[in-house]
């Protein structure tokens, strides 16, 4: 017996010491790429106020949740009020939930350990997920929970306790990101079991989302993120979001292929195999579906990441045997279609950018790591940073802009400006995501995906100068009457909560001005 | 066992979903169809330009295909491909399913997502995609149809449909029909014919009844070409050649299939049958300018073939067999995993059959490097769009496809291969570049300045006699005798008026060529007519030529240009200035000495024709 025991634990160690160099590549990979976008910095700005004791808003002056996800901000608040540093917080936090992701997915595979391999391979040569391990954006929350969601309801969900936890995990996805419960909620909901014991308990475990949006409607005024209002109220028509919706498919396919090709292997082998993850394979369908209808983003495959974790984990399910030529075919596929990349992850060195040209592409997305890294990645042809070098670069613009601004500016990319500027200033960004006026408003045309600008109405700017409303458009001055009550006047007044419904209702017109 | 692999399946579809949209592209000759379809689809009528009635596809029913896909989507440029891409995944998994072994599903797999023409003729916007799926499901019912009426009524349907979409699949797929057919009854064979061909040939009366031609125009211009048929199979063969250089697959698994199939006897041996003729056709036909379009069809059935061996050999076969494509692959210079939204930008048309999606990716690719243009952006669009806005209403373009596809459906657009243009597809080439597909003619004078309805500005008579006939044709209300009574003896009065017309050949005498009153002799598209004067009995002919043209030498018999003997232009040297020498046994009757004009350039001076008794 003895020789026979041997000759298994070798094979064993070999294959586990290949998933272990696997997994140390895939951390090399992350921390070579790491870095923070723009977008993180309006994060971090409201971060800077919180923790100086101005509330949790983007502007001191008005109370607007300008960031899209309320648990990253609030997993990162303390990590930051303790290292002083958002940009080295904002890497360390998500280089942390990038390690839960991966250990998370290797449990839930760990059924065949060639699946676990698959993964680690996918992850390293996907573009998207490396990208998006780090960039101070939620998503590396986002996939750890996903993940964890999707190893919580690998068995059918049939306890109070399970029940418990996945009605949680839904919750916190939704605190993540809202958007992404059209992925989570399918996923919980299909393995959920014998609904009259459960049911109670998955609804209390939604209560940290029930409790956020309570919070959310007292303390904004509205349910949602303003950056909601700010990109998906845009009047544009739907079926040219729908056209730049595939634009941004056919980008992440030309820059990133193997995010889709894992998408799509990931929900076919699901939707073929007789699994009991059809559901899963469905929720993701209609993710991909949901980014299409909303035109994607600017950021290539930024959206398609919570799809490709889902996808993976799916792996784990098949209740099937796999051949060995569905093995053979599952990886070579895979190595073949990541590093067919124009620019595969495993060459990305520390000089990676971006050429400006592509910046300008017509249809409006971007490598946005590619255009930030050598301003904002940690590891870059200067070797390792502790702050973004646009830090050094942007003061002596500020510094002129504030000078000749003393209460208010305008501006458009306002992450790193809004960081830097700190909170004397109050900014109007024309892109509305942290506006709550512009936001409400149609955005201009021609129109940039993720960058919609606004026209600002006649007096608007005086308006937010001044601190008073002297917009000349009769139904635009009512409207951000309403506004300025919800976001600025006293939380508990009466009047207030009527303009919360109000504004709610869109019931707006007629709202008497104070001039 | 292998359909019990969801993963093999999942990421196998899911690899030629990527390879297909990464892909993804528009040929020039679908755009033509595009614009045909977008026509129809605004109540303009199933017709190129508006003002006439020519039928520019030649893959009807994937027209309607295009007709309702602008109908339900509102767009054909993205949606189509989309149609395509599910089609060419249906195929794919049409023969996953049928796969017995994994060995055999993965040389599927390979098959069809690492052949770069299948690839690329898996999107194109042409009717390939479809004629795919229509191959593949025909083979699939012809190996079942033996013992099922209902698999060879299937059959007899998918035929029709096939031959529908192109009348190339007929070759393909009709062997095995008729063989299932032979031993039925005789009603229920006629029936089955009956759905097998009925869709095509009511397709071709009611295009002579619509267009005056059942033919599309492509046909007919290659048809006015006059290629001798020695030098089209010529072309055809160079065409093979090309093709396998691009794609060493292509013709390596078209060969396994037929030897395949011959080997396994029964429906498989007639199906292999069905893959000779289907490539038989193609070299016989010239090929095409665009390296392995026509021989898909018979490529998919042959992968279908070779899978079907696996199952009887085992899957050490398939293995061998993928070791062999990988090494093809290697081969290749472009795989298809490798191509992304740069691929053709050094694109250099090297020979007559090429790539043709390299040759036009950078401007209707589907995920080309200009992210997000929709339509065409090559040079010819860009020059199409400046025509456009200096307000012109007639356009003409070497590209007519993507030149039309930026004009809009208002801007009258022919193109001087004459693809479009019912005159010019009727005309001979230009000198010197008679050929197989393609072949451009030159401009009659003021034919440009004619378009789109006054024939009255053309400069000779008699095309203007040809183009008021062609009107009769293409403009108005089709209906009436006398117009399909035109329709009938358009082909005679075509070369008639041509021949009287500038346009055609010079017509010269032996006694003037002998006196020295014609050096030097300028040639136009239909060569030299040397009248001999009389009747004579000829056995030879020598010639002292001073150009680079490839000739073929016609003896005529008759005054209305009937040739009588042909002399390929292998039986005479290239080299000029040299006495050229034809010998031939017997004795021919001849009138007139017709040389016409092939490939090559330069000027002609005709020395001396000499014909021995």
């Amino acid at each position: 017996m003895r020789p026979k025991a041997a000759g298994s634990v070798i094979p064993r160690l070999l294959a586990v010491g290949s998933l272990a160099a696997l997994a140390g590549l895939l951390g090399l990979v992350v921390v070579r790429t790491a870095w923070v976008s723009d977008d993180a910095f309006i994060t971090f700005r409201t971060i800077d106020n919180f923790v100086h004791g101005s509330g949790l808003r983007w502007n001191v002056t008005e109370r607007v949740q300008s960031y899209t996800h309320p648990l990253w901000l609030l997993v990162l608040t303390p990590v930051v009020a303790l290292s002083g540093s958002a940009y080295l917080s904002a890497i360390a936090t998500s280089l942390a939930f990038t390690t839960v992701t991966v250990a998370v997915v290797a449990m839930a595979l760990r059924r065949e350990l060639w699946r676990v391999g698959f993964a680690l391979i996918a992850m390293i040569v996907s573009k998207a997920f490396t990208d998006y391990a780090t960039s101070g954006l939620e998503n590396a929350l986002s996939h750890a929970l996903l993940a964890s969601l999707m190893l919580v309801t690998a068995a059918p969900v049939n306890t109070r306790r399970r029940a418990g936890l996945a009605g949680a995990l839904v919750a916190l996805i939704g605190l993540s990101r809202l958007d992404l419960l059209l992925l989570a909620v399918p996923i919980a909901v299909g393995a959920t079991r014998e609904w009259r014991r459960t049911i109670p308990y998955f609804a209390l475990g939604l209560m940290p989302l029930a409790a956020w949006e309570v919070f959310s409607l007292v303390y904004y005024g509205v349910p949602f993120p303003n950056t909601a209002y700010a990109k998906l109220a845009t009047h544009i028509p739907q079926p040219e979001l729908l056209v730049q919706g595939m634009s941004y498919l056919f980008d992440s396919l030309d820059r990133d292929p193997v995010t889709i090709f894992v998408v799509a292997g990931g929900a076919g082998t699901a939707l073929v195999g007789r699994t009991h993850s059809r559901i899963c394979a469905l929720a993701v369908c209609a993710y991909v579906v949901y980014v299409l209808r909303i035109g994607g983003d600017f950021m290539s495959g930024r959206f398609l990441t919570a799809p490709f974790v889902v996808s993976l984990c799916l792996l784990g399910r098949l209740d099937a045997v796999t051949s060995a030529v569905g093995r053979f075919t599952a990886v070579a596929a895979v190595v073949a279609v990541g590093l067919s990349a124009p620019r595969p992850t495993l060459a990305n060195d520390a000089s990676y950018s971006t050429p400006w040209q592509e910046i300008q592409s017509p249809s409006g997305i971007v490598d946005e790591r590619g255009f930030y890294f050598q301003h904002t990645g940690w590891l870059t042809t200067h070797g390792f940073r502790t702050e973004p070098t646009d830090a050094a670069e942007l003061r002596p613009k500020l510094d002129r802009v504030m000078a000749q601004n003393p209460r208010a500016f305008v501006h458009g990319t306002i992450g790193l400006v809004g960081y830097y500027v700190g909170p004397s200033r109050h900014i109007v960004d024309d892109f509305a995501l942290c506006d709550p006026l512009l936001a409400r408003l149609p955005a201009a045309i021609p129109w940039r995906i993720g960058h919609y600008r606004r026209d600002l109405p006649a007096g608007y700017f005086e308006s937010v100068d001044r601190d008073q409303n002297v917009i000349e458009d009769p139904q635009i001055a009512s409207l951000y009457e309403v506004i300025r009550v919800v976001t600025r006047g006293p939380l508990w007044s009466w009047t207030r909560w009527r303009a919360i419904i109000a504004l709610n209702t869109g019931r707006t017109d007629g709202w008497p001005v104070a001039r | 066992m292998s359909d019990r692999d969801p993963l093999l399946h999942g990421f196998g579809l899911a690899f030629l979903l990527v390879i297909l949209t990464r892909t993804a592209w528009w040929s020039d000759a679908a755009l033509l169809a595009r614009r045909s379809a977008e026509m129809a689809a605004t109540g303009g009528g199933l017709q190129f330009n508006a003002a006439e009635r020519v039928q520019t596809f030649d893959h009807p029913l994937w027209t309607f295909v295009l007709i309702l896909v602008r109908l339900t989507a509102g767009e054909t440029y993205v949606a189509a491909l989309v149609v395509s891409i599910i089609l060419s995944v249906a195929c794919l998994w049409l023969l996953l399913r049928r796969t017995r072994h994994p060995a055999g599903a993965l040389f599927v797999l390979a098959a069809l997502t690492l052949s770069p023409t299948f690839v690329a003729y898996s999107t194109s916007g042409l009717g390939t995609p479809l004629l795919h799926l229509f191959v593949i499901a025909a083979a699939l019912a012809a190996t079942t149809a033996e013992s099922s009426s209902r698999a060879a009524a299937r059959l007899a349907v998918v035929v029709g449909l096939g031959a529908l979409t192109h009348w190339t699949f007929l070759p393909i797929a009709l062997p095995a029909l008729f063989a299932i057919c032979r031993r039925r009854p005789a009603a229920w064979t006629a029936s089955m014919l009956l759905i097998a061909l009925g869709p095509l040939l009511v397709w071709w009366a009611w295009a002579y009844w619509y267009y005056g031609a059942a033919q599309p125009l492509g046909a007919i211009a290659d048809h006015a070409a006059a290629v001798p048929w020695p030098e089209r199979i010529e072309t055809g063969i160079e065409f093979v050649r090309q093709s396998t250089r691009l794609d060493p697959m292509l013709s390596s698994v078209i060969a396994a299939g037929v030897v395949t199939g011959f080997l396994a006897w029964g429906l498989d041996a007639l199906l292999a049958l069905g893959c000779v003729l289907g490539t038989a056709i193609v070299v016989i036909n010239g090929g095409s300018p665009n390296a392995g379009l026509g021989l898909t069809m018979p490529y998919a059935v042959a992968v279908f073939l070779v899978t079907r061996g696996f199952q009887r050999v085992g899957p050490w076969a398939a293995g061998a067999s993928l070791l062999v494509m990988g090494l093809l692959v290697t081969r290749m210079p472009s795989p298809t995993f490798t191509s992304g939204s740069e691929y053709g930008k050094r694109f250099r048309p090297t020979a007559r059959a090429r790539d043709a999606r390299a040759e036009m990716f950078q401007s209707t690719g589907l995920i080309r490097e200009s992210r997000g243009r929709r339509g065409p952006s090559g040079a010819e669009a860009t020059r199409a769009r400046q025509v456009s806005a200096r307000g012109e209403t007639v356009g003409v373009s070497s590209r007519p496809g993507e030149f039309a596809a930026v004009v809009g459906l208002s801007m009258h657009v022919i193109d001087p291969e004459g693809l479009t243009d019912p005159l010019l597809a009727r005309l001979p080439p230009a000198v010197g570049v008679r050929r197989a597909w393609g072949a451009p003619r030159r401009l009659p004078d003021g034919y440009v300045a004619s378009l789109p309805g006054n024939a009255g500005k053309i400069a000779d008579p008699a095309l203007t006699t040809l183009v008021e006939e062609l009107h009769t044709l293409t403009r108005g209300v089709p209906a009436g005798v006398a117009r399909l009574l035109a329709a009938y003896h358009l082909p005679d009065n075509a070369s008639r008026l041509i021949a009287q017309s500038s346009y055609g050949p010079v017509r010269t005498s032996l006694a003037a060529i002998a006196a020295g009153n014609e050096r030097p002799l300028e040639l136009r598209e239909g060569g030299v007519i040397a009248d001999v004067g009389s009747r004579r009995s000829v056995s030879s002919v020598t010639a002292v030529l001073s150009a680079r043209f490839d000739y073929d030498v016609v003896l005529i018999d008759r005054t209305d240009n009937r040739a009588m003997v042909t002399l390929p232009r292998a039986t005479w040297s290239d080299v000029p200035d040299q006495n050229r020498r034809a010998t031939f046994d017997g004795a021919v009757p001849t009138t007139a000495v017709w040389f016409r004009c092939g490939r090559g350039t330069g000027r002609c001076v005709i020395a001396e024709i000499a014909l021995a008794p």
